[in-house]
Protein backbone atom coordinates (compact mmCIF):
# COMPACT_ATOMS: atom_id res chain seq x y z
CA UNK A 1 0.00 0.00 0.00
CA UNK A 2 1.53 3.33 -1.05
CA UNK A 3 1.50 6.58 0.94
CA UNK A 4 -1.52 7.97 -0.91
CA UNK A 5 -3.56 4.91 -0.12
CA UNK A 6 -2.52 4.94 3.51
CA UNK A 7 -3.46 8.59 3.79
CA UNK A 8 -6.76 8.00 2.03
CA UNK A 9 -7.59 5.12 4.34
CA UNK A 10 -6.72 7.12 7.44
CA UNK A 11 -8.79 10.08 6.23
CA UNK A 12 -11.74 7.85 5.49
CA UNK A 13 -11.51 6.26 8.92
CA UNK A 14 -11.30 9.69 10.50
CA UNK A 15 -14.36 10.90 8.60
CA UNK A 16 -16.44 7.82 9.32
CA UNK A 17 -15.79 7.98 13.06
CA UNK A 18 -18.88 8.26 15.28
CA UNK A 19 -22.62 7.86 14.87
CA UNK A 20 -24.82 9.85 12.51
CA UNK A 21 -28.02 8.90 14.27
CA UNK A 22 -29.93 12.10 15.01
CA UNK A 23 -30.98 12.22 18.67
CA UNK A 24 -34.76 11.75 18.88
CA UNK A 25 -35.06 14.78 21.16
CA UNK A 26 -33.62 16.98 18.43
CA UNK A 27 -36.21 15.82 15.92
CA UNK A 28 -39.02 16.22 18.47
CA UNK A 29 -37.86 19.78 19.18
CA UNK A 30 -37.83 20.61 15.48
CA UNK A 31 -41.29 19.21 14.89
CA UNK A 32 -42.60 21.10 17.91
CA UNK A 33 -41.02 24.31 16.64
CA UNK A 34 -42.54 23.75 13.21
CA UNK A 35 -46.00 23.71 14.75
CA UNK A 36 -45.54 27.31 15.88
CA UNK A 37 -43.41 28.57 13.01
CA UNK A 38 -45.19 30.01 10.00
CA UNK A 39 -43.69 29.43 6.59
CA UNK A 40 -42.53 32.47 4.66
CA UNK A 41 -44.73 33.50 1.80
CA UNK A 42 -43.27 33.20 -1.63
CA UNK A 43 -43.99 36.58 -3.13
CA UNK A 44 -41.90 36.21 -6.25
CA UNK A 45 -43.75 36.73 -9.51
CA UNK A 46 -43.18 33.81 -11.84
CA UNK A 47 -41.38 34.83 -15.01
CA UNK A 48 -43.21 34.32 -18.26
CA UNK A 49 -41.58 31.48 -20.14
CA UNK A 50 -43.54 31.56 -23.40
CA UNK A 51 -42.97 34.61 -25.66
CA UNK A 52 -46.02 36.86 -26.09
CA UNK A 53 -47.27 37.22 -29.69
CA UNK A 54 -46.98 40.70 -31.29
CA UNK A 55 -50.74 41.49 -31.47
CA UNK A 56 -51.04 40.60 -27.77
CA UNK A 57 -48.14 42.90 -26.95
CA UNK A 58 -49.90 45.76 -28.78
CA UNK A 59 -53.14 45.12 -26.89
CA UNK A 60 -51.25 44.98 -23.59
CA UNK A 61 -49.45 48.26 -24.37
CA UNK A 62 -52.74 50.02 -25.21
CA UNK A 63 -54.31 48.65 -22.00
CA UNK A 64 -51.42 49.94 -19.93
CA UNK A 65 -51.63 53.40 -21.54
CA UNK A 66 -55.39 53.58 -20.89
CA UNK A 67 -55.00 52.52 -17.26
CA UNK A 68 -52.18 55.01 -16.63
CA UNK A 69 -54.14 57.78 -18.38
CA UNK A 70 -57.28 57.20 -16.34
CA UNK A 71 -55.25 57.07 -13.12
CA UNK A 72 -53.43 60.30 -14.00
CA UNK A 73 -56.69 62.07 -14.85
CA UNK A 74 -58.34 61.11 -11.60
CA UNK A 75 -55.29 62.17 -9.58
CA UNK A 76 -54.73 65.52 -11.32
CA UNK A 77 -58.43 66.57 -11.49
CA UNK A 78 -58.99 69.53 -9.14
CA UNK A 79 -60.87 68.56 -6.02
CA UNK A 80 -64.16 70.38 -5.22
CA UNK A 81 -62.70 71.97 -2.08
CA UNK A 82 -59.71 73.66 -3.70
CA UNK A 83 -61.23 76.96 -5.00
CA UNK A 84 -62.87 78.27 -1.86
CA UNK A 85 -65.89 76.02 -1.81
CA UNK A 86 -64.64 73.87 0.97
CA UNK A 87 -66.38 70.67 1.74
CA UNK A 88 -68.19 70.90 5.06
CA UNK A 89 -66.40 68.87 7.62
CA UNK A 90 -68.41 66.65 9.92
CA UNK A 91 -69.34 68.40 13.13
CA UNK A 92 -67.29 67.31 16.10
CA UNK A 93 -68.87 67.54 19.50
CA UNK A 94 -66.30 68.49 22.13
CA UNK A 95 -68.36 66.80 24.77
CA UNK A 96 -68.35 63.42 23.09
CA UNK A 97 -65.11 62.82 21.23
CA UNK A 98 -65.19 59.77 19.08
CA UNK A 99 -62.30 57.47 19.82
CA UNK A 100 -59.77 57.47 17.02
CA UNK A 101 -59.25 54.04 15.53
CA UNK A 102 -55.51 54.57 15.75
CA UNK A 103 -55.55 55.16 19.48
CA UNK A 104 -57.98 52.41 20.33
CA UNK A 105 -55.97 49.41 21.48
CA UNK A 106 -56.43 46.32 19.40
CA UNK A 107 -57.45 43.42 21.58
CA UNK A 108 -54.86 40.70 21.86
CA UNK A 109 -56.17 37.19 21.31
CA UNK A 110 -54.45 36.08 24.52
CA UNK A 111 -55.82 36.83 27.95
CA UNK A 112 -54.09 39.71 29.69
CA UNK A 113 -56.60 39.66 32.50
CA UNK A 114 -53.84 38.81 34.93
CA UNK A 115 -55.99 38.32 38.09
CA UNK A 116 -57.26 35.11 36.48
CA UNK A 117 -53.74 33.84 35.76
CA UNK A 118 -52.09 30.92 37.47
CA UNK A 119 -48.96 31.57 39.54
CA UNK A 120 -45.78 29.61 38.92
CA UNK A 121 -42.85 29.72 41.33
CA UNK A 122 -39.30 29.12 40.23
CA UNK A 123 -37.15 28.46 43.28
CA UNK A 124 -34.18 27.84 40.99
CA UNK A 125 -34.34 31.34 39.55
CA UNK A 126 -35.86 33.13 42.53
CA UNK A 127 -39.13 34.47 41.22
CA UNK A 128 -42.81 33.79 40.86
CA UNK A 129 -44.65 34.62 37.66
CA UNK A 130 -48.19 34.26 36.39
CA UNK A 131 -49.30 32.67 33.17
CA UNK A 132 -52.74 32.56 31.52
CA UNK A 133 -54.95 29.87 32.99
CA UNK A 134 -55.42 28.16 29.63
CA UNK A 135 -51.67 27.98 28.98
CA UNK A 136 -49.57 25.10 30.23
CA UNK A 137 -46.13 24.70 31.74
CA UNK A 138 -44.10 23.22 28.92
CA UNK A 139 -40.69 22.96 30.54
CA UNK A 140 -39.60 23.23 34.16
CA UNK A 141 -35.96 24.24 34.37
CA UNK A 142 -33.85 21.29 35.42
CA UNK A 143 -30.51 23.06 35.17
CA UNK A 144 -29.13 26.59 35.45
CA UNK A 145 -29.12 28.89 32.45
CA UNK A 146 -25.50 29.67 31.59
CA UNK A 147 -23.81 32.31 29.53
CA UNK A 148 -22.78 32.05 26.72
CA UNK A 149 -23.79 28.43 26.05
CA UNK A 150 -27.50 29.08 26.47
CA UNK A 151 -27.56 32.54 24.92
CA UNK A 152 -27.89 31.12 21.43
CA UNK A 153 -31.57 30.69 22.04
CA UNK A 154 -32.95 27.22 22.17
CA UNK A 155 -36.60 27.73 22.88
CA UNK A 156 -36.95 24.24 24.23
CA UNK A 157 -33.95 24.35 26.50
CA UNK A 158 -34.32 22.62 29.83
CA UNK A 159 -32.70 25.68 31.43
CA UNK A 160 -35.89 27.68 30.88
CA UNK A 161 -39.21 27.89 32.67
CA UNK A 162 -41.47 27.75 29.61
CA UNK A 163 -45.21 28.30 29.21
CA UNK A 164 -47.09 27.45 26.05
CA UNK A 165 -50.41 28.74 24.74
CA UNK A 166 -53.11 26.33 23.60
CA UNK A 167 -52.26 25.06 20.16
CA UNK A 168 -48.58 25.83 20.73
CA UNK A 169 -48.96 29.05 18.79
CA UNK A 170 -46.83 31.11 21.15
CA UNK A 171 -44.62 30.46 24.16
CA UNK A 172 -43.17 32.47 27.02
CA UNK A 173 -40.04 31.69 28.99
CA UNK A 174 -38.36 33.09 32.07
CA UNK A 175 -35.00 32.56 33.70
CA UNK A 176 -32.29 34.40 35.58
CA UNK A 177 -28.53 34.31 35.75
CA UNK A 178 -25.96 35.69 38.17
CA UNK A 179 -23.56 38.28 36.79
CA UNK A 180 -20.34 39.83 38.00
CA UNK A 181 -20.71 42.72 40.36
CA UNK A 182 -20.58 45.99 38.44
CA UNK A 183 -22.13 44.60 35.27
CA UNK A 184 -24.67 47.02 33.83
CA UNK A 185 -27.93 45.97 32.23
CA UNK A 186 -27.12 47.67 28.92
CA UNK A 187 -23.70 46.04 28.71
CA UNK A 188 -25.21 42.64 29.39
CA UNK A 189 -27.94 43.07 26.78
CA UNK A 190 -25.36 44.19 24.22
CA UNK A 191 -23.28 41.10 24.89
CA UNK A 192 -26.34 38.87 24.78
CA UNK A 193 -27.92 40.40 21.67
CA UNK A 194 -25.54 39.09 18.97
CA UNK A 195 -25.74 35.61 20.46
CA UNK A 196 -29.50 35.58 20.78
CA UNK A 197 -30.32 36.19 17.16
CA UNK A 198 -29.17 34.49 14.02
CA UNK A 199 -27.95 36.27 12.02
CA UNK A 200 -26.77 38.73 14.65
CA UNK A 201 -28.37 42.16 14.26
CA UNK A 202 -25.97 44.86 13.10
CA UNK A 203 -27.33 47.35 15.62
CA UNK A 204 -26.86 45.45 18.87
CA UNK A 205 -25.03 48.37 20.43
CA UNK A 206 -27.83 50.85 20.08
CA UNK A 207 -30.89 48.87 18.98
CA UNK A 208 -32.67 52.08 17.96
CA UNK A 209 -36.42 51.93 18.24
CA UNK A 210 -36.33 48.40 19.52
CA UNK A 211 -35.77 49.03 23.21
CA UNK A 212 -38.31 50.52 25.58
CA UNK A 213 -38.45 50.86 29.35
CA UNK A 214 -40.15 48.12 31.35
CA UNK A 215 -40.95 47.45 34.99
CA UNK A 216 -40.99 44.25 37.01
CA UNK A 217 -41.81 44.08 40.73
CA UNK A 218 -40.79 47.73 41.11
CA UNK A 219 -37.50 47.31 39.22
CA UNK A 220 -36.75 49.21 36.05
CA UNK A 221 -35.49 47.33 33.05
CA UNK A 222 -35.57 47.14 29.28
CA UNK A 223 -37.91 45.47 26.84
CA UNK A 224 -36.27 44.63 23.52
CA UNK A 225 -38.15 43.78 20.36
CA UNK A 226 -35.77 41.42 18.63
CA UNK A 227 -36.43 40.35 15.07
CA UNK A 228 -37.62 36.92 16.03
CA UNK A 229 -38.86 37.38 19.59
CA UNK A 230 -39.54 39.91 22.33
CA UNK A 231 -37.63 39.87 25.63
CA UNK A 232 -37.45 41.93 28.82
CA UNK A 233 -34.35 42.25 31.02
CA UNK A 234 -33.88 43.39 34.60
CA UNK A 235 -30.79 43.65 36.75
CA UNK A 236 -31.42 43.15 40.46
CA UNK A 237 -28.71 42.38 43.01
CA UNK A 238 -26.15 41.22 40.45
CA UNK A 239 -28.62 38.96 38.77
CA UNK A 240 -30.22 39.36 35.35
CA UNK A 241 -33.86 38.31 35.08
CA UNK A 242 -35.20 37.62 31.61
CA UNK A 243 -38.73 37.05 30.39
CA UNK A 244 -39.18 36.23 26.72
CA UNK A 245 -42.07 35.72 24.37
CA UNK A 246 -40.96 33.54 21.49
CA UNK A 247 -42.63 35.49 18.75
CA UNK A 248 -41.84 38.82 17.06
CA UNK A 249 -43.69 41.97 18.07
CA UNK A 250 -46.20 41.91 15.21
CA UNK A 251 -47.14 38.28 15.70
CA UNK A 252 -50.37 39.14 17.51
CA UNK A 253 -52.73 42.09 17.11
CA UNK A 254 -51.87 44.70 19.69
CA UNK A 255 -48.26 43.58 19.84
CA UNK A 256 -46.39 40.91 21.71
CA UNK A 257 -45.05 43.59 24.08
CA UNK A 258 -48.45 43.94 25.72
CA UNK A 259 -48.54 40.26 26.49
CA UNK A 260 -44.98 40.43 27.79
CA UNK A 261 -45.86 43.43 29.98
CA UNK A 262 -48.78 41.44 31.37
CA UNK A 263 -46.35 38.68 32.29
CA UNK A 264 -44.03 41.20 33.93
CA UNK A 265 -46.88 42.66 35.98
CA UNK A 266 -47.37 39.25 37.60
CA UNK A 267 -43.70 38.64 38.32
CA UNK A 268 -42.28 38.94 41.83
CA UNK A 269 -38.82 38.20 43.14
CA UNK A 270 -38.66 35.72 45.99
CA UNK A 271 -37.40 37.30 49.23
CA UNK A 272 -34.68 34.69 49.67
CA UNK A 273 -33.50 34.93 46.07
CA UNK A 274 -32.81 31.86 43.98
CA UNK A 275 -31.99 28.56 45.59
CA UNK A 276 -28.22 28.05 45.60
CA UNK A 277 -27.20 26.27 42.43
CA UNK A 278 -23.98 27.95 41.39
CA UNK A 279 -23.38 31.29 39.72
CA UNK A 280 -22.82 31.58 36.02
CA UNK A 281 -20.13 33.77 34.56
CA UNK A 282 -21.05 37.18 33.31
CA UNK A 283 -20.67 38.08 29.63
CA UNK A 284 -18.87 41.28 30.51
CA UNK B 1 -35.93 12.26 -2.29
CA UNK B 2 -39.71 11.94 -2.63
CA UNK B 3 -40.77 14.87 -4.80
CA UNK B 4 -44.40 14.62 -3.70
CA UNK B 5 -43.34 14.81 -0.05
CA UNK B 6 -41.31 17.94 -0.71
CA UNK B 7 -44.18 19.55 -2.58
CA UNK B 8 -46.64 18.79 0.20
CA UNK B 9 -44.26 20.13 2.83
CA UNK B 10 -43.69 23.20 0.67
CA UNK B 11 -47.40 23.90 0.69
CA UNK B 12 -47.47 23.80 4.50
CA UNK B 13 -48.22 20.13 5.24
CA UNK B 14 -46.55 19.58 8.62
CA UNK B 15 -46.98 15.80 8.52
CA UNK B 16 -45.19 15.67 5.16
CA UNK B 17 -42.41 17.81 6.60
CA UNK B 18 -42.12 15.44 9.56
CA UNK B 19 -41.60 12.55 7.11
CA UNK B 20 -39.06 14.61 5.26
CA UNK B 21 -37.19 15.37 8.48
CA UNK B 22 -36.99 11.67 9.29
CA UNK B 23 -35.58 10.99 5.84
CA UNK B 24 -32.88 13.67 5.80
CA UNK B 25 -31.98 14.34 9.42
CA UNK B 26 -29.30 11.65 9.78
CA UNK B 27 -27.53 12.79 6.63
CA UNK B 28 -27.66 16.43 7.67
CA UNK B 29 -26.58 15.62 11.22
CA UNK B 30 -23.65 13.62 9.87
CA UNK B 31 -22.49 16.51 7.72
CA UNK B 32 -22.86 19.08 10.53
CA UNK B 33 -21.09 16.79 13.01
CA UNK B 34 -18.15 16.35 10.69
CA UNK B 35 -17.83 20.01 9.82
CA UNK B 36 -18.13 21.19 13.43
CA UNK B 37 -16.45 18.23 15.19
CA UNK B 38 -18.89 18.61 18.09
CA UNK B 39 -22.05 16.45 18.29
CA UNK B 40 -23.80 18.81 20.71
CA UNK B 41 -23.23 21.82 18.54
CA UNK B 42 -24.13 19.82 15.44
CA UNK B 43 -27.45 18.96 17.08
CA UNK B 44 -28.19 22.64 17.73
CA UNK B 45 -27.21 23.56 14.19
CA UNK B 46 -29.33 20.78 12.76
CA UNK B 47 -32.36 22.07 14.67
CA UNK B 48 -31.79 25.61 13.42
CA UNK B 49 -31.31 24.40 9.88
CA UNK B 50 -34.42 22.23 9.84
CA UNK B 51 -36.61 25.03 11.18
CA UNK B 52 -35.10 27.38 8.56
CA UNK B 53 -35.78 24.78 5.89
CA UNK B 54 -39.40 24.64 7.00
CA UNK B 55 -39.75 28.44 6.97
CA UNK B 56 -38.13 28.88 3.58
CA UNK B 57 -39.59 25.85 1.81
CA UNK B 58 -42.13 27.92 -0.14
CA UNK B 59 -39.18 29.65 -1.85
CA UNK B 60 -37.79 26.35 -3.16
CA UNK B 61 -38.51 26.39 -6.90
CA UNK B 62 -37.42 22.88 -7.81
CA UNK B 63 -38.45 20.11 -5.41
CA UNK B 64 -35.89 17.87 -7.09
CA UNK B 65 -33.15 20.15 -5.77
CA UNK B 66 -34.33 19.83 -2.17
CA UNK B 67 -31.32 17.91 -0.91
CA UNK B 68 -28.72 20.33 -2.28
CA UNK B 69 -30.78 23.27 -1.06
CA UNK B 70 -30.99 21.72 2.41
CA UNK B 71 -27.21 21.18 2.44
CA UNK B 72 -26.69 24.85 1.71
CA UNK B 73 -28.95 25.93 4.56
CA UNK B 74 -27.20 23.50 6.89
CA UNK B 75 -23.72 24.70 5.98
CA UNK B 76 -24.82 28.33 6.40
CA UNK B 77 -26.15 27.42 9.85
CA UNK B 78 -22.76 25.86 10.64
CA UNK B 79 -21.03 29.10 9.59
CA UNK B 80 -23.46 31.15 11.69
CA UNK B 81 -23.41 29.08 14.85
CA UNK B 82 -19.87 27.75 15.09
CA UNK B 83 -18.11 30.99 16.10
CA UNK B 84 -20.43 31.53 19.01
CA UNK B 85 -19.96 28.07 20.43
CA UNK B 86 -16.27 27.69 21.04
CA UNK B 87 -16.70 25.05 23.65
CA UNK B 88 -14.49 22.17 24.40
CA UNK B 89 -15.64 19.02 22.65
CA UNK B 90 -14.80 15.71 24.17
CA UNK B 91 -14.17 13.11 21.52
CA UNK B 92 -14.74 9.57 22.63
CA UNK B 93 -13.44 7.03 20.24
CA UNK B 94 -14.07 3.30 20.23
CA UNK B 95 -11.67 1.18 18.25
CA UNK B 96 -12.51 -2.34 17.16
CA UNK B 97 -10.65 -4.69 19.49
CA UNK B 98 -10.29 -7.76 17.32
CA UNK B 99 -9.18 -6.26 14.05
CA UNK B 100 -5.68 -4.99 14.24
CA UNK B 101 -2.53 -5.47 16.20
CA UNK B 102 -1.73 -3.27 19.17
CA UNK B 103 0.85 -1.37 17.14
CA UNK B 104 -1.66 -0.74 14.36
CA UNK B 105 -4.19 0.53 16.89
CA UNK B 106 -1.64 2.85 18.39
CA UNK B 107 -0.77 4.21 14.97
CA UNK B 108 -4.43 4.49 14.11
CA UNK B 109 -5.12 6.52 17.26
CA UNK B 110 -2.13 8.74 16.61
CA UNK B 111 -3.16 9.31 13.00
CA UNK B 112 -6.71 10.17 13.89
CA UNK B 113 -5.68 12.49 16.69
CA UNK B 114 -3.35 14.28 14.34
CA UNK B 115 -6.02 14.49 11.65
CA UNK B 116 -8.56 15.64 14.22
CA UNK B 117 -6.34 18.48 15.39
CA UNK B 118 -5.43 19.48 11.85
CA UNK B 119 -9.06 19.41 10.78
CA UNK B 120 -10.11 21.63 13.70
CA UNK B 121 -7.49 24.16 12.61
CA UNK B 122 -9.04 24.40 9.12
CA UNK B 123 -11.38 27.29 8.37
CA UNK B 124 -15.03 26.25 8.25
CA UNK B 125 -15.33 26.89 4.52
CA UNK B 126 -12.52 24.40 3.81
CA UNK B 127 -14.03 21.87 6.19
CA UNK B 128 -17.40 22.18 4.43
CA UNK B 129 -15.91 21.48 1.00
CA UNK B 130 -13.89 18.55 2.35
CA UNK B 131 -16.88 16.95 4.10
CA UNK B 132 -19.33 17.47 1.25
CA UNK B 133 -16.86 15.99 -1.20
CA UNK B 134 -15.32 13.14 0.79
CA UNK B 135 -18.15 12.23 3.14
CA UNK B 136 -21.36 13.20 1.30
CA UNK B 137 -19.77 12.05 -1.96
CA UNK B 138 -20.68 15.14 -3.98
CA UNK B 139 -18.56 15.90 -7.03
CA UNK B 140 -16.74 19.23 -6.75
CA UNK B 141 -19.09 20.86 -9.25
CA UNK B 142 -22.03 19.94 -7.02
CA UNK B 143 -20.17 21.10 -3.91
CA UNK B 144 -19.62 24.48 -5.57
CA UNK B 145 -23.29 24.65 -6.48
CA UNK B 146 -24.42 23.77 -2.96
CA UNK B 147 -22.14 26.37 -1.40
CA UNK B 148 -22.84 29.01 -4.04
CA UNK B 149 -19.16 29.43 -4.89
CA UNK B 150 -17.22 29.15 -8.17
CA UNK B 151 -15.88 25.72 -9.06
CA UNK B 152 -12.29 26.99 -8.84
CA UNK B 153 -12.86 28.19 -5.30
CA UNK B 154 -14.24 24.81 -4.27
CA UNK B 155 -11.23 23.13 -5.84
CA UNK B 156 -8.71 25.38 -4.08
CA UNK B 157 -10.45 24.97 -0.70
CA UNK B 158 -10.33 21.22 -1.10
CA UNK B 159 -6.68 21.44 -2.08
CA UNK B 160 -5.71 23.51 0.97
CA UNK B 161 -7.69 21.27 3.31
CA UNK B 162 -6.15 18.10 1.90
CA UNK B 163 -2.66 19.59 2.02
CA UNK B 164 -3.05 20.56 5.68
CA UNK B 165 -4.42 17.14 6.64
CA UNK B 166 -1.70 15.38 4.67
CA UNK B 167 1.02 17.42 6.35
CA UNK B 168 -0.40 16.53 9.77
CA UNK B 169 -0.69 12.88 8.82
CA UNK B 170 2.88 12.71 7.58
CA UNK B 171 4.13 14.45 10.71
CA UNK B 172 2.33 11.84 12.79
CA UNK B 173 3.92 9.04 10.77
CA UNK B 174 7.37 10.59 11.07
CA UNK B 175 7.02 10.90 14.83
CA UNK B 176 5.89 7.31 15.04
CA UNK B 177 8.85 6.11 12.96
CA UNK B 178 11.18 8.02 15.24
CA UNK B 179 9.58 6.45 18.30
CA UNK B 180 9.91 2.96 16.84
CA UNK B 181 13.55 3.69 15.95
CA UNK B 182 14.28 4.68 19.53
CA UNK B 183 12.58 1.59 20.90
CA UNK B 184 14.30 -0.74 18.46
Amino acid sequence: MNDDQVFERATRAFLEDGSDRTPAAAIDAVLLAVRTTPQERDLRIPWRTAPMPKPMRLVAAIAIIVVVGVAAFSLLRPSPGVDGASTPSPAVSPSAPAPSPSTRPTPTPYSINTPTWTTYTSARYGFSIGYPADWSVHTRATRDWTYPADAAVNMYSTALETFVAPGDSIAAAAWSVAVKSGTTLDAWIQAYCPLAESPAPSDCTTMPGRTVAATMDGHAGSLVRFTQDTQAFFLVNDRIYVVAIWQPEDFIPGGVSRLLEAYLSTMHLLPGGPSPSGASPSPS
Amino acid sequence: MDRDLVERARSGDQAAFADLVHQVSDTLFGIARRILRDPGLAEDVLQDALVTIWRKLPHLREPDHFEAWAYRILVNSCYADAPRNRRWALTVRVLPIDRASEADDYQSIADRDELEQAFRRLPLDQRAVFVLHHHAGLPLVAVAEVLGIPGGTARSRLHYATRALRAAFEASRARENLREGRLA
